[in-house]
């Protein structure tokens, strides 16, 4: 299928067959909106074609049937994108929101299997960055909430003793020692 | 998945991959960059899933990454 760039097109093939509880087919809606890039632009695998959509959601139907051809996650950059997809009633009021990886050519929504999220973040945000603060000095502040913290590379505890540091403030790093000149502080954060 | 993974080059040398994206890369264990001294550091150059090391490893080093498997 021809795309935007004269490419493939999307390659994933999503159904959704609606029903009411009590038995008969239902009208509705799916919702679908890519998330996971962080702060990277999505684009197409290998096309030059950016999505200029993704992040914002895509309301298809009237149901019961919907069918609709989206990229698939395994045809786009970076890797770590999903689809949450939300089924909604006639009025679009949200029933219930899942979200997924789509790769292949095609599936059924109901036989497609949720990812849950492991870190409680999409893991395309963390990053490794330093920080910024006065050397000498002990008071760092990082660009985002913080996960670890180094100094010059080692990986420091968070504590009151030895080369440690605590948290303070707005993602405010206080080390329990003095830097010197040269010294690195490097944080693990959310972007 | 994030994992912490050896990263595949020759040693002694400059350029390794990682089995991803990278989010940070160790040296021995110490997270670059690396200040030595007031002047040197050790530092690398990422880009995807490769490493520019702007030192060369010595036999028995070990250059790991904390990266996002494709």
């Amino acid at each position: 299928m021809p795309g935007i760039g004269g490419g493939l097109g999307p390659g994933f093939t999503l159904t959704a067959n609606l029903h009411s509880v009590l038995g008969p087919a239902n009208a509705g809606y799916l919702e679908i909106t890519l998330c996971g890039f962080g702060p990277l632009l999505p684009s197409i695998n290998g096309q030059n074609e950016m999505l200029s959509d993704a992040g914002i959601p895509q309301v298809v139907g009237p149901g019961p049937t919907i069918t609709a051809t989206i990229w698939g996650n395994d045809q786009i950059v970076p890797a770590s994108t999903f689809y949450c997809i939300a089924v909604m009633d006639d009025k679009k009021n949200i029933v219930q929101a899942a979200n997924y990886r789509l790769a292949g050519s095609g599936n059924n929504l109901a036989q497609l299997v949720p990812i849950l999220p492991p870190y409680g973040f999409p893991i395309g945000d963390l990053t490794y960055i330093q920080c910024t603060g006065t050397v000498p000095g002990n008071t760092y502040q990082a660009p985002g909430p913080i996960i670890a913290v180094t100094y010059n590379g080692m990986v420091i505890p968070e504590g009151t003793s030895g080369l440690s540091w605590s948290r303070a403030g707005n993602n405010q790093i206080v080390l329990n020692f003095m830097t010197q000149p040269g010294d690195l502080i490097y944080a693990f954060v959310i972007l | 998945m994030l994992m912490y993974a050896q990263c595949d080059g020759v040693v002694p040398g400059k350029i390794f991959s990682a089995p991803g994206r990278i989010i940070a890369v160790a040296y021995n264990g110490l997270f670059l960059p690396v200040p030595l001294g007031l002047i040197n550091t050790l530092t690398c150059s990422v880009a995807g899933e490769v490493i520019t090391l702007n030192f060369n490893t010595q036999v028995g080093d070990r250059i790991y990454a904390l990266c996002v498997p494709y």
